[in-house]
């Protein structure tokens, strides 16, 4: 169609501009200010919730000392997150957000758990246990098999 | 002629003795797939001490060490292809420790077979 213009073109044309540039930058900074006022480590939303990490531990099932390791980890699955989360009665949500201000919520149908993934590892184990006894069982239908092999081999040495 | 096995169902007295069965296991499916690989290169390519060890076979129906050599490959192809597969399978999964005493030492046994039938040695004098 003539004269058409897709919507990222027309986008980047009105980012270009100064005003509209400008304008974007300062609504990106002040986004960033917001966000940042929001962000919380794990025990800060915790004591907000007025919960201590006794009693979180008993909703989760777990102590005192694992939920003050979980607040103080560095990496954590995605699942551990979500049920310390749920259990201040809040529900986890995941945001990608992109530097040129486009931001999408991920959503994650299957989280999985540290015991699924330990399942998921020694079920792997097995699977490459009973791999390495079916290509040994080759081996020894060769040894079944060598001297006959050999002495075709021979025979046609002194052919 | 064929030769009797020795006892492959007898369990490694020690895990080091197994360790040293692996190693020497790894480093014959090593020379196997080396070989494999020469027998598809003309045999003035190939390495000199491996040439001049291939060439001391007598070849009694005058075949060239490169005729034998390709010869050798067709023959045990699928012998060769099953160890590298089992040596590769164990490998991922940790070495020696996966693979049962037995399995091991057939294998150590298999690959010591074809490297005599090629160089035309006995099995015990198949350079560890």
């Amino acid at each position: 169609m003539t004269g058409h213009r897709s919507w990222t073109a027309d986008r980047r044309a009105r980012l270009a501009e100064p005003e509209v540039a400008q304008r974007a930058a300062a609504a990106h900074a002040e986004l960033a200010r917001l966000d940042e006022g929001y962000r919380k480590t794990l025990a800060q939303l915790r004591n907000a919730r007025r919960l201590t990490q006794a009693q979180l531990g008993s909703v989760l099932g777990v102590s005192q000392a694992q939920v003050s390791r979980v607040e103080n980890q560095a990496d954590l699955y995605l699942s551990t997150l979500r049920s310390y989360v749920q259990a201040m009665g809040g529900e986890l949500e995941l945001r990608a957000v992109f530097p040129d201000g486009l931001a999408a919520a991920i959503a994650i149908a299957d989280l999985r758990t540290p015991a699924d993934a330990d399942a998921d590892a020694d079920a792997a184990g097995q699977y490459f246990q009973q791999d390495v006894h079916a290509a040994f069982a080759l081996v020894h239908r060769g040894v079944g098999r060598i001297d006959a092999d050999v002495e075709r081999f021979h025979a046609a040495d002194a052919a | 002629m064929p030769l009797t096995p020795p006892d492959l169902s007898r369990p490694y007295a020690s895990s080091a003795d197994k360790d040293a069965d692996w190693q020497l296991l790894l480093r014959r499916t090593e020379s196997l797939q080396e070989l494999t690989r020469l027998s598809g290169v003309p045999e003035a390519q190939w390495p000199a001490g491996e040439a001049a060890r291939l060439s001391a076979v007598p070849s009694i129906s005058g075949e060239t060490a490169g005729q034998r050599l390709a010869r050798w490959r067709n023959v045990f192809a699928s012998e060769i292809a099953d160890l590298e597969r089992a040596v590769l399978a164990a490998s991922s999964q940790g070495g020696s420790a996966t693979v049962a005493d037995i399995d091991l030492r057939s294998a150590v046994y298999l690959a010591a077979r074809l490297l005599a039938t090629l160089y035309d040695v006995a099995i015990d004098q198949v350079s560890p």
